[in-house]
C-alpha cells in the first residue's frame, strides 16, 4: 500500500447523504483509500456510484445540505476541522480539481490571462512574476503562443486547449494533490491521449499525487498507478492498477473488463444485467447483488466489509471462491 | 443496386470571420461512398470530421450545398423536404440520436410514441397495432409493463431501446445511429450493442454507424471510412482497416487508444520519433 | 405529500390542475381566494343588495352602514353593489385579452419557429416592432380611432399583447425545435402539425401558463388605468378602474371608500394573479427531463 510513508490523503468510512426533493439520499455508502504523495489513484465507475461526489467530498464542495460523515484527512488534518481561512488555501494551495467542462467551470467573459492570474495575485503582488510563471506553466502543458492566449476569450479556444488551461491553472498554484474529474471524457481520443499525457509528466516532474476519476477503465490502467473500482457509493476493489487489470477479484471489475467492445476482434460482448445504480437505490446487502452472477443468499443481506485478498482490497462474500473463475472469465476476455 | 449512394457530397457554411468579413466554412468536402442493402458501414472521425453532417443530410434533416443522395435508386430532392418527401423517404431510412436524454417527447408513454409511428404509416386497428408495439418492445429488450412508462423514469439504456425499437416500426431499410451508444454506460453500452448486432441477424436492416470509437465500431459494422475535415482518408473493411491501417490520420488514431501496455505520449515525442525514422 | 385542491366554481366542483406540496399553501390559498372573487363576479346579480345604476339623490355620499356596506356615491347608488358588478367587466376584460393574445401569440410562434429560416427571422423583427410600443399608447390610440368602451380598448390590447407572449413562446418553442426528438418526428414523416401541435406544444405549455397569467394580471391594470382616464366603460356601466376615479373626487372630502374599495379589488386581484403567474414561471423554467 502507501510503503510505510504518511498517506497525503486518507479517507476512512466516507458516508456522503445529499438532499434530494424534500428527503435525504445515500449517495456514498462507505468509501476508504488512501493516496501516496506522487500517487497516481485511479477511481473507476459508472453513472451513480458515487466517483464525483468522492471528489467534491475531498475539496469540501459538497452540495448545500448535505450530511457527511467519516475520516477525511489531508496531510494528517481532517478537512471537516479546518477553519474557513485553512479551508481557502487549502482548496488554492493543496488541492486542485480539473473538471470535465472546462467550459463551465470558466467565466467567457473574462481573458484566459485573467482566469489563470486570479490565484497568483492573490498570493503575491508582483503582477509580471505572476505572468511570468504563467507564461511558463502554458508552455509546459503544450501551448507555445502563450502570451497571445493570455488575451483571448474561452469560446476562441477548443475543447482540448482549454482543457490544458484549465491543468495549467491547477499546476500554477503548485498544489500537492489533483484531483481531475473525467478530464478528457468530452475530447477526441487524440486529444485525450495529449492531455493525458500531459498530466502524468507533469504528476512525475512535480511529484505531485492525482485521483484521476473516469469511466474509462482502460484509460485508468494505462496511467493509475493504483485502482478504485466503485460502484454503487461503494468501493467494490482496490488494487495496484495492473494486478486489477490482468486479474480482477470483484465479479464487478471483471463484469466491466469483460463489457469493453474490442478493437481486435468482433465478438458477443459480456454484459451485466440491469443498469447501474447508485447507493440509495441499492438494498442492504451487497450493492451488486441484484446484477451479480454468483450472487448466494448472503450477499442479499449482508453488506460485505472490504477485506484483503492478494494484494487487492475486495468488498466481496465469496471472493475467496471466484479466484478461479474471473481469472478464466477475464482471460477470455482480454487475450486477442 | 446499393441501397444507398451518396455522390460527391459537399456542405460549407458562410462565417463572419475573425477579421469581419464572411468565410466558408467547409463541413464536408466532396464525400462519396455507397452501402449495400443489409450491410453495416461506420463513418468514423473525431468531432469536426464531418461525419454526423453527413449522416444527416443521407437523413434528410439538413441539406447538402451540392452533391447526391440516392435512396434505393431515388434521389433525395433539394431543398427542405416536404411532407411528402418525408414520409416517404420515412419507410427507407429511420435514425437513432445520441443523447437519450433528448431523443424522446417527455409528454408521451412509450407506447404512444410508438404506436404514434405505426398509425401513420400502416393501416393496423387497434388490436394489430397493439401487439406490434409489444413486439417491438420485446424485441429491443423492454419488458411490456414499461410500455405506460414516461421517458422521465427510464434510464438512459432504456431510452435508447425505445428510440431504436421507434425507428423499427416503420420497418426502414436503413437505420442511421449517430453515435447511438456514446452516452452510455460502459456495462450498458455493451447491452445495446448486442441488441444492434442481433436485430441486425433477425431483420437484416442495414447500419449506417457514426461513431468515433473504433472498438465499437469494430463490433457492429464489417465495413467502414475514416473522416478527417469533412473528406475521407481512408476506406475499407473494418478488419483490415484496424489490422493495417494506411493513412497516417488512421494509424494516429489507433494509437491514441487506451489498451493494455499503452502509454500516453506527447505530440513533440511522437513527431520526434518519427522524425527520427 | 401532494394535495389537488378542489375549487368550487359556480356550483360545479372543478379540481385544479396545479399539483400542490406543503411548500405551496401560499398558492393554493390564493387560487382559492380568486376563485372567490371569480364566483363573486359572476353571482353579482344574486349578491347585490341593490341595482348598481339605481340612483337615489336623496340618499348621496351616505358613509357606509349596516344597509349599505360602503356606502353610496355621489350619485347615490350603492358602492358595494357597484364593486360587485364592476367585477364583471374588470374580470372580463383581461379575460379575453389573456385568451386571445395567448392563442393567436402561441400560433404566430410555433408556427414561425417551425418554418424557420428567413421567415421567422422577420416573424421575429415584426415581433419586436410591436413590442417596442407601449401598450396604454396603442389602447389610447384604438380609443381614439374607434371610441371609447369595453371593446377598443380590449381588442387594442390584445395587439399589444400578442409580442409578449409570442417572443417567450418563440423562445422556448425554437429550443424544442432543435432537439432531437423533433428531429425523429420530421424522419417519421410527420405532418408539421402534427409536430407542432402534439410534440412542441405540449412541451412548452407550462411556459405558456406562467407567461398567461402574468399577462392577465398586466392587462388588469393596464384596463382599469385606461377605465381611470375615461376611455373605459362609460358611465353609467361600472367597473373597478372608473370606480377609482369617480371616487376620487370623494376621497378629498374624507369619504375614501369607493376608491379604496375598487383599487384595493384590483391590488387584490393582481397580487393574487402574479403569485400564482410567478411559481407557475419558476416550474416552467425547472424543466425536468
Amino acid at each position: 500500500m502507501s510503503e510505510g510513508r504518511r498517506p497525503l490523503l486518507r479517507i476512512e468510512h466516507l458516508q456522503v447523504d445529499l438532499p434530494v426533493a424534500q428527503e435525504m439520499r445515500r449517495v456514498i455508502h462507505d468509501v476508504s483509500l488512501t493516496v501516496a504523495p506522487g500517487e497516481v489513484l485511479g477511481i473507476v465507475g459508472e453513472s451513480g456510484s458515487g466517483k464525483s461526489m468522492t471528489a467534491r467530498a475531498v475539496m469540501s464542495l459538497l452540495p448545500d445540505g448535505a450530511r457527511v460523515e467519516g475520516r477525511l484527512d489531508f496531510d494528517g488534518r481532517p478537512v471537516a476541522e479546518l477553519d474557513v481561512k485553512d479551508l481557502r488555501r487549502y482548496r488554492a494551495d493543496d488541492v486542485a480539481m480539473i473538471y470535465q467542462d472546462p467550459r463551465a467551470h470558466m467565466n467567457p467573459l473574462r481573458t484566459i490571462g485573467s482566469f489563470l492570474l486570479e490565484g497568483p495575485l492573490e498570493r503575491t503582488k508582483a503582477k509580471a512574476d505572476a505572468v511570468a510563471r504563467v507564461v511558463k506553466t502554458l508552455k509546459e502543458v503544450g501551448i507555445d503562443d502563450a502570451e497571445r492566449r493570455l488575451h483571448q476569450y474561452p469560446h476562441q479556444l477548443s475543447g482540448g486547449l482549454l482543457q490544458r488551461v484549465m491543468i495549467a491553472a491547477a499546476l500554477v498554484a503548485e498544489p500537492r494533490l489533483i484531483l481531475a474529474d473525467e478530464p478528457t471524457t468530452a475530447l477526441d481520443v487524440t486529444t485525450q491521449q495529449e492531455v493525458i499525457a500531459i498530466l502524468a509528466e507533469q504528476c512525475r516532474d512535480r511529484e505531485l499525487a492525482m485521483v484521476l476519476i473516469t469511466h474509462d477503465l482502460d484509460l485508468a490502467a494505462a496511467v493509475a498507478d493504483r485502482i478504485a473500482v466503485m460502484y454503487a457509493g461503494v468501493i467494490v476493489e482496490d488494487a495496484p492498477a495492473e494486478s486489477l487489470y490482468g486479474g480482477p477479484r470483484h465479479p464487478y471489475t471483471a463484469g466491466l473488463l469483460a463489457s469493453r467492445p474490442h478493437l481486435d476482434r468482433a465478438a458477443r460482448l459480456q454484459t451485466i444485467p440491469g443498469r447501474p445504480v447508485s447507493a440509495y437505490e441499492a438494498g442492504p446487502g451487497c450493492v451488486f447483488a441484484s446484477r451479480c452472477p454468483f450472487v448466494e443468499e448472503e450477499a442479499k443481506v449482508v453488506r460485505p466489509r472490504p477485506r484483503e485478498l492478494d494484494g487487492h482490497i475486495v468488498a466481496c462474500h465469496r471472493a475467496e471462491d471466484l479466484r478461479e473463475e474471473l481469472r478464466t472469465r477475464s482471460e477470455e476476455a482480454t487475450s486477442a | 443496386m446499393s441501397l444507398l449512394e451518396v455522390r460527391d457530397l459537399r456542405k460549407s457554411f458562410a462565417v463572419k470571420g475573425e477579421s469581419g468579413g464572411t468565410e466558408e466554412l467547409i463541413a464536408v468536402d466532396g464525400v462519396s461512398f455507397s452501402l449495400a442493402p443489409g450491410a453495416t458501414l461506420a463513418l468514423v472521425g473525431e468531432s469536426g470530421s464531418g461525419k454526423t453532417t453527413v449522416a444527416r443530410i443521407v437523413a434528410g434533416l439538413e441539406t447538402g450545398t451540392s452533391g447526391e443522395v440516392i435512396v434505393d435508386g431515388v434521389a433525395r430532392p433539394p431543398g427542405r423536404q416536404s411532407r411528402k418527401s418525408r414520409k416517404k423517404f420515412a419507410r427507407d431510412i429511420q435514425m437513432v440520436f445520441q443523447d437519450p436524454y433528448a431523443s424522446l417527447d417527455p409528454t408521451q408513454s412509450v407506447r404512444s410514441s410508438i404506436a404514434e409511428v405505426l398509425r401513420e404509416h400502416f393501416d393496423y386497428d387497434k388490436g394489430r397495432r397493439s401487439d406490434r408495439v409489444a413486439e417491438l418492445l420485446d424485441q429491443v429488450g423492454l419488458d411490456k409493463r414499461q410500455g405506460d412508462a414516461r421517458p422521465g423514469s427510464l434510464s438512459g439504456g432504456q431510452r435508447q431501446r425505445v428510440a431504436i425499437a421507434r425507428a423499427l416500426a416503420v420497418e426502414p431499410q436503413l437505420l442511421i445511429l449517430d453515435e447511438a451508444v456514446s452516452a452510455l454506460d460502459v456495462s450498458v453500452q455493451a447491452q445495446v450493442i448486442n441488441l444492434l448486432v442481433d436485430i441486425r441477424a433477425e431483420l437484416g436492416v442495414a447500419f449506417l454507424f457514426v461513431s468515433h470509437d473504433l472498438a465499437v465500431v469494430r463490433q457492429v459494422c464489417t465495413d467502414c471510412v475514416v473522416m478527417r475535415r469533412g473528406a475521407i482518408v481512408e476506406r475499407g473493411s473494418t478488419d483490415a482497416i484496424l489490422k493495417s491501417p494506411s493513412s497516417a490520420y488512421t494509424k494516429e488514431l489507433i494509437a491514441a487508444i487506451p489498451r493494455p501496455g499503452w502509454r500516453a505520449r506527447r505530440r513533440a515525442e511522437i513527431a520526434a520519433e518519427v522524425a527520427g525514422h | 405529500m401532494s394535495a389537488t385542491p378542489e375549487i368550487p366554481v359556480a356550483g360545479h366542483v372543478v379540481t385544479s390542475r396545479l399539483r400542490i406540496r406543503g411548500g405551496d399553501t401560499l398558492i393554493a390559498i390564493s387560487a382559492a381566494i380568486l376563485a372567490v372573487i371569480v364566483l363573486v363576479a359572476i353571482l353579482a346579480p344574486l349578491l347585490a343588495p341593490y341595482e348598481p345604476n339605481q340612483t337615489d339623490i336623496l340618499h348621496a355620499s351616505l358613509p357606509p352602514s349596516s344597509s349599505h356596506l360602503l356606502g353610496t356615491d355621489e350619485l347615490g347608488r350603492d358602492i358595494f353593489s357597484r364593486l360587485l358588478y364592476g367585477a364583471r367587466l374588470s374580470l372580463l376584460g383581461p379575460t379575453i385579452i389573456t385568451v386571445l393574445a395567448v392563442f393567436l401569440g402561441t400560433l404566430t410562434a410555433i408556427y414561425s419557429v417551425w418554418i424557420g429560416g428567413r421567415f421567422d427571422a422577420a416573424v421575429a423583427r415584426g415581433l419586436d416592432i410591436l413590442f417596442a410600443f407601449p401598450s396604454l399608447l396603442i389602447a389610447i390610440i384604438a380609443v381614439s380611432i374607434f371610441g371609447a368602451g369595453f371593446v377598443a380598448p380590449v381588442l387594442a390590447l390584445v395587439i399589444a399583447y400578442l409580442p409578449y407572449i409570442a417572443r417567450v413562446v418563440r423562445s422556448v418553442a425554437l429550443r424544442e425545435r432543435n432537439l432531437a426528438y423533433i428531429d425523429s418526428c420530421r424522419m417519421m414523416g410527420f405532418s408539421g402539425i402534427r409536430i407542432c401541435g402534439r410534440h412542441i406544444l405540449p412541451n412548452v405549455r407550462g411556459m405558456i401558463a406562467a407567461q398567461g397569467t402574468i399577462s392577465f394580471a398586466s392587462a388588469l391594470l393596464d384596463l382599469a388605468a385606461l377605465s381611470f382616464i375615461g376611455l373605459g366603460p362609460q358611465p353609467p356601466t361600472s367597473d373597478w378602474g372608473s370606480m377609482v376615479s369617480e371616487g376620487s373626487n370623494e376621497l378629498l372630502n374624507g369619504a375614501p371608500a369607493q376608491s379604496l374599495a375598487a383599487s384595493g379589488a384590483i391590488v387584490l386581484t393582481v397580487v393574487l394573479v402574479n403569485l400564482i403567474g410567478e411559481r407557475l414561471a419558476t416550474r416552467a423554467a425547472r424543466v425536468v427531463r
